[in-house]
C-alpha cells in the first residue's frame, strides 16, 4: 500500500520573546494507506498538535510533511488548503458545528467552497443524510441536538466531500460509551472502504478499533 | 442568493445587535437624506423649469464706482431685449405690492411685475387659461393678471377664477391664468401681472431686475460679452462707467443660503462617518466573538472570499434595513424642518424625495455599511486561529480588534468634538446677533404696516390727513405710551437710499457720487423708538411742510463720515441742482445709529426727513406700550379700519417678531447644526459605553485578579473610568484641532465670536466629559461588582 | 499549642442555581499552624475549589466562622474583606494570571499599590521578593516574554511581596511541564524552609507529597487527613 503520509523530523515550537517551548520533537512517522491509526499520551504531549499539522491547519512547523505525494512544506497557503480541501476531513472533539446553519446547511457548507453545482451538493447532502440515518433531522439547528447527534453531523460533514484521509480528535470525548461505540463503528466501516483514519483518543476501547498506535510524550514518540 | 438569507437568520438570532446597527444606519442615513435633498431642490435640480441653468439674472455694474452689482433701468432693460441676439426670451421681473380690494378691506400682496415673454422664458405655462400676449405688457393694454398656485388656492378656495376679475390699486385687472404649482420665481409672488412702464423712463432710475433664457448653442460668455458690447454702444451709460453682465439664476436664488446649506452636508456627512465607525466597532466586536466560526469554516476549505462572504451579506442586510429607516426619518425630518422654517428657503423649494435623492441615501447606506463590513472583514481573514478550535478554547476577541474598537472611538469623539465647536460657535453668533444693541428698543414696541393705495390718498394732503388721524386715533388706545411712524422701519426689509451733495464741499465726481439712507419719520419718531438724540434737536413738530426751512436730522455715521471731528449741525444739504432752495435742507440734530438693512452690519449714513416734506405711500407706525405687544394687535387694526378704511394693512406685528424674520437663517443653522453635534455625541458615548463594555468583558479575569490582590471596588471603577476618559481626552484633543481648523472656513457666517473662541472650547470640553463620564458609569460600575471567583474562571 | 493561624468552624457554603441548592461544602473544620506546609486535595468536584476561594476571602461562607490571624474574617463587609485579603493573603493561580500589560516590576508591586504605599517603598519590596525568586534580572520584561516557569515564579514573588499570613496556591504546576513544575515547588519548599505558611490545591499526587500533611475532600467534606511518608 502506498505512503499516504510521511513525516521526518517534524519538530513544532511556540516562541513567546525570548524563550522557546518545543511541543512536538524529531517526530518521524508514516502512514499507509488504509490504516487506522491511534494517536495516544498524557496531556500536553502534542497530539492535538499533530493533528493539526497532519490535517494542514497549521503550516509553521520544521521538517518535511508529504501528504499523498506531495510535499506539504514551504507549499503555497492557497495550495494547501487546497489539497486539504479534496484530501482530508476532520472531525473535531467540540464537533464545531455552525450554529445560525441547519443540520443540512452544515452538512453542505464544505461542498459549497468547492466547484460542485447546486444540485450536485443537494443530491450528496441527501445521500449523506440517509447513510447517517438522520434525514429527519435535516433542518434542525445544532443546539436542538444532542451531543451525540452532534458529533455525528460532525463526522457526517467530515466524511461528505468523500476524503481520503479522516482526522479524528477524540471523537468520543464528550459521549457516552454507547454514542462512543457508535462512532468507532461508523469508523470501523469507513476504515473497511479504504478510508485512512488517525484518531486522537484517550480510551483504550477506542484504540483496539484501530490497526497500529503512535504513543506520544512530552513531544516525542515514545516506544 | 443563500447567503443574504442565511445573514438574515444570523442577524435574528442576535435582534440587539441588529436593532441598534439598523437604528444607528437610519439616523446617519436620515439626516443626510434631509439635508441632501434641500440641497439636491437648491442647488442640484434649481428652479422648477426646464432646463433651469440656462436661465441668467441680467444686471449692470460700474466697476469704477465701486458697483458689483446692480438692477437696472427701463430704458437700459429695452436695450438688451431688443439688441441682444443670445437669448431666447428677455424679461423684466418686478416684485412688487398691491392692494387687493376685499369686502373687509384693502388687503396687502405681493405682486410681480413681468414683461410678457416671462412664462414662455420659464417654459412652464399655466396649468389653467394662458400666459400674457405679446402687447399686454404695454402701456393701454387691457390688464390681465395670473395667479400664482398657492395664492389661488388660499385666497379663492381654488374656484374657477378664469375671467374674473379682480381690483389691484384701484385698478380692474382681468384674470386668464392660473400658475403651476410651485412656480413662485424668483420670489414669492400672490399675483402675476404685466410689467408696464411709460415711455420715457429714466436711464439713471435703477430699480429693476432681469432676467434671460439662453439661447441653444450660446454660452454665458456670450452673454456677458453682448450685454457689455450693448452699454458700450449707449453714450450716457459707457460715460457714466456703467456696463452690464449676467449670472446664473440659479445662483442668485440661492446664493444665501448656499453656504449654510454646504456647511450642513459637511455636518451630516460627519455624522455618517461617526455611524460607520460605531457600526464597524459593533461588527467587530461581533466577528471576534465568532472567531471560532471563520476558524471551522477556513478549517473545511474556505478562501478568504468564502470567509468574507457573511459578513458582507449582513453588511448588505443592514444596509437595505438602514436605508428604509433613513428614509422614513427623513421624510419625517424633512417635514419638521419645513414646519419649523419655512422662511429658510425660497418659495419655489419643494424638498421631495425624488429618485436622485433615493439613489443617493441608498448609496449612502450600502457605503456606509460595507465600510464598516470591510473592516470587520479585514479583521476575521487576516488571521485563522486554529487554537479557536483547540479543546477548551473560548472565543476571546484580540488584543487588535479592542485597539481598533478604542481608535473609532476616539475618531468618533473627534468627530463629536469638532461637530459640536461648530454648533457652538453657531449658537453664540445666533445669541449674538439676537441680543445686541441695535440703537432702538424693540421689546415693547409694536409696528403696524401700512399702504395708502388708490385714488383715495393720490395727493400728499390726503396722505398726511390720513396719517395724521391714524396717530391720534391710536395715541388715544388703552395701554399706548406713545406712537411715532417711519417709512422706513429698521430691519424691515424695505430701504431707500439717496445720492446728495453737502453745500460747503466741492460737488463730489459723477462717478462716485455721496449715496445715504433716508428715512420719512413722524413727530417723536427717535424718542418713540428709543433712540438717543446727540447733537441739536428733533425735527419740529409742524402741521403743514415748509419748503423754505427744510430741515433734516442725520446719524452719527453720517456725521462721523462726511464731518469728522466736527459738528454736522447747521450745514447744509441738498439733492439736485446747488441753486435750488427746495432742494435743500439744514443738519439740525444727529441721533444715534441703528441697525438698518440687517442685524450684521454696521451702521450706515442716515437722513431723516420729516414725513411732512416726503410723504410716500407706505408708513409704518410704530406703537411703544406698556402691554405685550400682541395684545395690542386687534385694537390698533380695528382702529386704523375705522379711520383710515381705504388704507391697505400689510401687518400689524411686534417689533421683536420683525427680528426674528431676520434671524431666521441664522436659526435655521444653529438649530440643525446643534442636532447634528447632539446625534454625533450620542452615538459617540454609545461607541465609548460599548468599547469599555468590551473592555471589561475581556479583561474579566484580569479584574478577577486585582480583586485577588486586594483592590477594592472603588479601584476597579477608577481603572475603568481612567481608561473611558483616557479616550475622552484624547477625542478632545484632536477634536478641538479639527474644530479651530473647520471654524475658520465658517467664516462670514460668525458674528462677534472668532473661531478660536476660548469659551466655545471650554463648553464643549465640559459637555463632552460631562458625557464621556456618564458612558463610563455603568461598565465601571459592572467591573466594580464582578464577583472574583467567576472572574478567575474566565480565561 | 500556640492559636491555629488559620481556622474553619462548621464552614457551610451552599449555592443557588435556577432553585437548585448545591451543598460546595458541608462542616468543614479545618486548621493550619503557622509555618505550616499544607495540601488540599480530592477529585473533580469535590469542593477544593470554594474552599479555596474561602480561605482566600474571595467568598464567605454560608454559616460557620473563618478565623484568620487572630481575627475573625468571616463577617466582612467586601471593602473589609479586600482589604484583609491584600495584607493576609497571597495567591499563587494555575494559569499564573499576570497581567499582561503591566511589566514584571509592575505586576509584583500591584498588591502594594492597593496599599497607598509610597512608590520608593513598593520599589524596594517589589525588587526584593523578585530577587527571592531568582527573577530580579527581568524586571523589564512583560509576562509574554517569559516561559511558563519564569511567569510562576514571578506569580510567587507577588504573592510574597505584601508579606501575607500565607500563600494559597491553586494548582501551581498545572500549566507547567515536569521540569519547570519542580522547580517551582522547590521554590516553595524554600519558602517553606524560611517561615512561610503554605496552602496548596493539587490533584497531582507527586506534589501533594511535598507538603508536612494532606488534607482530602470529598463531595464537600474532609474525609481524610494523612501525614504522607517522609520522603528521604
Amino acid at each position: 500500500m502506498a505512503d499516504l503520509i510521511k513525516l521526518e523530523n517534524v519538530e513544532k515550537r511556540y516562541v513567546n520573546g525570548a524563550v522557546s517551548t518545543w511541543v512536538l520533537r524529531r517526530i518521524s512517522l508514516t502512514v499507509e494507506e488504509g490504516e487506522f491509526v491511534t494517536i495516544m499520551g498524557p496531556s500536553g504531549a502534542g497530539k492535538s498538535t499533530l493533528l493539526a499539522i497532519l490535517g494542514l491547519l497549521d503550516a509553521e512547523f520544521d521538517g518535511s510533511y508529504t501528504l499523498d505525494g506531495t510535499a506539504i512544506h514551504g507549499l503555497k497557503p492557497k495550495l494547501r488548503g487546497e489539497l486539504a480541501k479534496r484530501t482530508i476531513g476532520f472531525v473535531f472533539q467540540q464537533y464545531h458545528l455552525l450554529d445560525d446553519l441547519t443540520v443540512a446547511e452544515n452538512l453542505e457548507l464544505p461542498l459549497s467552497y468547492r466547484d460542485m453545482k447546486g444540485d450536485e451538493r443537494k443530491g450528496l447532502v441527501a445521500d449523506t443524510l440517509d447513510r447517517f440515518q438522520i434525514v429527519g433531522k435535516k433542518d434542525l439547528f445544532p443546539r436542538q441536538l444532542s451531543g451525540g447527534q452532534q458529533q455525528l453531523v460532525g463526522v457526517a460533514r467530515a466524511v461528505i466531500a468523500k476524503p481520503k484521509l479522516l482526522l479524528a480528535d477524540e471523537p468520543t470525548g464528550n459521549l457516552h460509551s454507547e454514542q462512543g461505540a457508535e462512532i468507532m463503528e461508523l469508523f470501523k466501516e469507513l476504515n473497511r472502504q479504504g478510508t485512512t483514519i488517525i484518531q486522537i483518543t484517550h480510551s483504550k476501547e477506542n484504540a483496539a478499533y484501530g490497526n497500529r498506535v503512535v504513543r506520544l510524550k512530552d513531544g516525542w514518540i515514545a516506544d | 442568493m443563500s447567503e443574504l438569507r442565511q445573514a438574515l437568520r444570523r442577524l435574528g438570532r442576535s435582534p440587539g445587535f441588529a436593532l441598534l446597527a439598523v437604528a444607528m444606519l437610519g439616523l446617519g442615513v436620515g439626516t443626510n437624506t434631509a439635508v441632501f435633498s434641500l440641497v439636491n431642490t437648491l442647488l442640484l435640480r434649481g428652479l422648477p423649469v426646464p432646463a433651469p441653468g440656462d436661465l441668467l439674472s441680467l444686471f449692470q455694474s460700474n466697476p469704477k464706482r465701486g458697483v458689483e452689482r446692480d438692477v437696472t433701468s427701463v430704458p437700459n432693460f429695452r436695450d438688451w431685449r431688443d439688441q441682444s441676439t443670445c437669448f431666447t426670451h428677455v424679461s423684466a421681473v418686478d416684485p412688487g405690492q398691491a392692494t387687493l380690494a376685499t369686502p373687509e378691506g384693502p388687503e396687502v400682496l405681493a405682486i410681480t411685475g413681468v414683461s410678457a415673454s416671462f412664462f414662455d422664458l420659464l417654459g412652464v405655462p399655466p396649468v389653467a387659461g394662458r400666459g400674457f400676449r405679446k402687447g399686454e405688457d404695454e402701456e393701454g393694454a387691457p390688464l390681465t393678471a395670473i395667479l400664482s398656485h398657492r395664492f389661488w388656492q388660499s385666497r379663492f378656495g381654488g374656484r374657477p377664477m378664469l375671467g374674473s376679475p379682480i381690483t389691484l390699486d384701484g385698478r380692474p385687472f382681468t384674470v386668464i391664468g392660473i400658475a403651476k404649482e410651485g412656480l413662485e420665481v424668483p420670489v414669492a409672488t400672490d399675483v402675476y401681472v404685466p410689467a408696464i412702464y411709460p415711455a420715457d423712463s429714466q436711464r439713471g432710475a435703477l430699480f429693476l431686475p432681469v432676467i434671460a433664457r439662453l439661447a441653444k448653442g450660446k454660452t454665458l460668455a456670450d452673454a456677458r460679452t453682448q450685454l457689455a458690447a450693448i452699454m458700450e454702444r449707449i453714450p450716457s451709460e459707457k460715460e457714466r462707467g456703467w456696463t452690464a453682465s449676467a449670472v446664473p439664476l440659479a445662483e442668485d436664488a440661492v446664493s444665501d443660503q448656499r453656504m449654510s446649506l454646504l456647511l450642513l452636508q459637511g455636518a451630516v456627512l460627519l455624522v455618517l462617518l461617526i455611524v460607520a465607525a460605531n457600526l464597524a466597532a459593533l461588527l467587530l466586536a461581533r466577528a471576534a466573538r465568532k472567531t471560532r466560526d471563520g476558524a471551522v469554516r477556513a478549517a473545511l476549505g474556505a478562501s478568504r472570499m468564502d470567509l468574507a462572504a457573511p459578513l458582507l451579506a449582513e453588511g448588505v442586510v443592514l444596509a437595505l434595513g438602514g436605508w428604509l429607516f433613513g428614509l422614513l426619518l427623513g421624510r419625517a425630518f424633512l417635514a419638521v424642518l419645513l414646519v419649523a422654517s419655512p422662511a429658510a428657503l425660497p418659495a419655489w423649494a419643494r424638498p421631495v424625495l425624488d429618485g436622485r435623492v433615493l439613489l443617493v441615501s441608498l448609496g449612502a447606506a450600502l457605503g456606509t455599511a460595507l465600510l464598516a463590513s470591510l473592516v470587520a472583514i479585514g479583521q476575521k481573514v487576516r488571521s485563522v486561529p486554529i487554537e479557536a478550535l483547540r479543546e477548551g478554547s473560548r472565543a476571546t476577541p484580540s488584543r487588535g480588534s479592542r485597539r481598533a474598537q478604542a481608535v473609532f472611538v476616539v475618531l468618533e469623539l473627534t468627530l463629536s468634538v469638532a461637530l459640536l465647536g461648530l454648533a457652538g460657535l453657531t449658537l453664540r453668533t445666533l445669541s449674538n446677533l439676537a441680543t445686541q444693541n441695535l440703537g432702538f428698543e424693540s421689546r415693547t414696541l409694536l409696528v403696524a404696516n401700512l399702504l395708502l393705495p388708490g385714488a383715495e390718498f393720490e395727493t400728499p394732503g390726503a396722505r398726511r390727513s390720513a396719517v395724521q388721524a391714524l396717530t391720534e386715533r391710536l395715541s388715544g388706545l388703552p395701554g399706548v405710551t406713545s406712537v411715532s411712524g417711519t417709512t422706513t422701519l429698521p430691519l424691515g426689509g424695505n430701504y431707500n437710499d439717496t445720492v446728495f451733495g453737502l453745500e460747503d464741499r466741492p460737488d463730489a465726481p459723477a462717478t462716485e457720487p455721496n449715496v445715504t439712507g433716508v428715512d420719512q419719520v413722524l413727530p417723536g419718531y427717535f424718542e418713540t423708538m428709543g433712540m438717543a438724540l446727540r447733537e441739536g434737536r428733533d425735527l419740529s413738530p409742524r402741521s403743514a411742510p415748509d419748503p423754505r426751512a427744510s430741515e433734516v436730522v442725520v446719524n452719527q455715521a453720517f456725521e462721523r463720515r462726511y464731518f469728522p471731528g466736527a459738528s454736522a449741525l447747521g450745514k447744509r444739504v441738498f439733492f439736485g441742482p446747488r441753486a435750488d432752495p427746495r432742494r435743500a435742507a439744514t443738519i439740525v440734530g444727529v441721533v444715534s445709529d441703528v441697525k438698518r438693512e440687517s442685524l450684521r452690519r454696521s451702521e450706515r449714513p442716515q437722513l431723516y426727513f420729516s414725513y411732512l416734506d416726503i410723504t410716500p405711500r407706505r408708513m409704518t407706525f410704530v406703537l411703544r406700550t406698556a402691554l405685550t405687544p400682541g395684545e395690542l394687535s386687534s385694537q390698533v387694526r380695528a382702529a386704523i379700519r375705522e379711520v383710515a378704511p381705504a388704507a391697505a394693512i400689510t401687518s400689524v406685528t411686534p417689533m421683536d417678531s420683525v427680528l426674528g424674520d431676520n434671524l431666521t437663517l441664522p436659526r435655521f443653522l444653529a438649530g440643525l447644526l446643534t442636532f447634528f453635534a447632539v446625534t454625533a455625541l450620542v452615538l459617540a458615548a454609545l461607541g465609548l459605553f460599548g468599547v469599555l463594555s468590551t473592555v471589561v468583558a475581556q479583561r474579566t479575569n484580569e479584574i478577577g485578579v486585582r480583586l485577588a490582590l486586594g483592590a477594592k471596588p472603588g479601584d476597579v471603577f477608577r481603572l475603568v473610568t481612567g481608561q473611558g476618559l483616557g479616550l475622552a481626552a484624547a477625542g478632545l484633543a484632536l477634536g478641538v484641532g479639527l474644530s479651530l481648523g473647520l471654524g475658520r472656513l465658517l467664516g462670514g457666517l460668525l458674528y462677534g465670536v472668532s473661531a478660536t473662541d476660548p469659551t466655545n472650547l471650554a463648553s464643549v470640553a465640559a459637555v463632552l466629559f460631562t458625557v464621556a463620564s456618564l458612558a463610563c458609569i455603568l461598565p465601571a460600575r459592572r467591573a466594580a461588582s464582578l464577583d472574583p471567583v467567576a472572574a478567575l474562571r474566565e480565561e | 499549642m500556640p492559636e491555629a493561624l488559620i481556622r474553619l468552624d462548621n464552614v457551610q457554603k451552599v449555592f443557588l442555581t435556577d432553585e437548585v441548592e448545591t451543598h460546595a461544602l458541608a462542616s468543614i473544620h479545618l486548621e493550619i499552624a503557622k509555618g505550616e506546609y499544607v495540601s488540599i486535595s480530592g477529585p473533580s468536584g469535590c469542593g477544593k475549589s470554594t474552599l479555596l476561594a474561602i480561605l482566600g476571602l474571595l467568598d464567605t461562607p454560608s454559616s460557620g466562622t473563618y478565623h484568620l490571624n487572630g481575627k475573625t474574617v468571616s463577617g466582612l463587609t467586601l471593602a473589609e474583606r479586600a482589604r484583609v485579603r491584600n495584607r493576609e493573603i497571597g495567591f499563587i493561580f494555575q494559569s499564573f494570571n499576570l497581567i499582561g500589560d503591566l511589566t514584571v516590576f509592575e505586576n509584583v508591586e500591584l498588591p502594594l499599590t492597593y496599599r497607598g504605599m509610597p512608590a520608593k517603598e513598593r520599589r524596594d519590596r517589589a525588587l526584593a521578593a523578585l530577587e527571592k525568586v531568582g527573577m530580579g534580572h527581568r524586571v523589564k520584561h512583560y509576562p509574554a516574554q517569559l516561559s511558563g516557569g519564569q511567569q510562576q515564579r514571578v506569580a510567587v514573588a507577588r504573592a510574597l511581596v505584601g508579606e501575607p499570613s500565607i500563600l494559597l496556591a491553586d494548582e501551581p504546576t498545572g500549566n507547567l511541564d515536569s521540569q519547570n513544575g519542580e522547580q517551582v515547588m522547590a521554590l516553595l519548599a524554600e519558602l517553606h524552609k524560611t517561615g512561610a505558611t503554605i496552602c496548596m490545591v493539587t490533584h497531582d499526587s507527586r506534589f501533594a507529597k511535598n507538603a508536612e500533611r494532606t488534607i482530602h475532600l470529598f463531595d464537600g467534606r474532609v474525609v481524610d487527613e494523612k501525614v504522607p511518608v517522609l520522603v528521604g
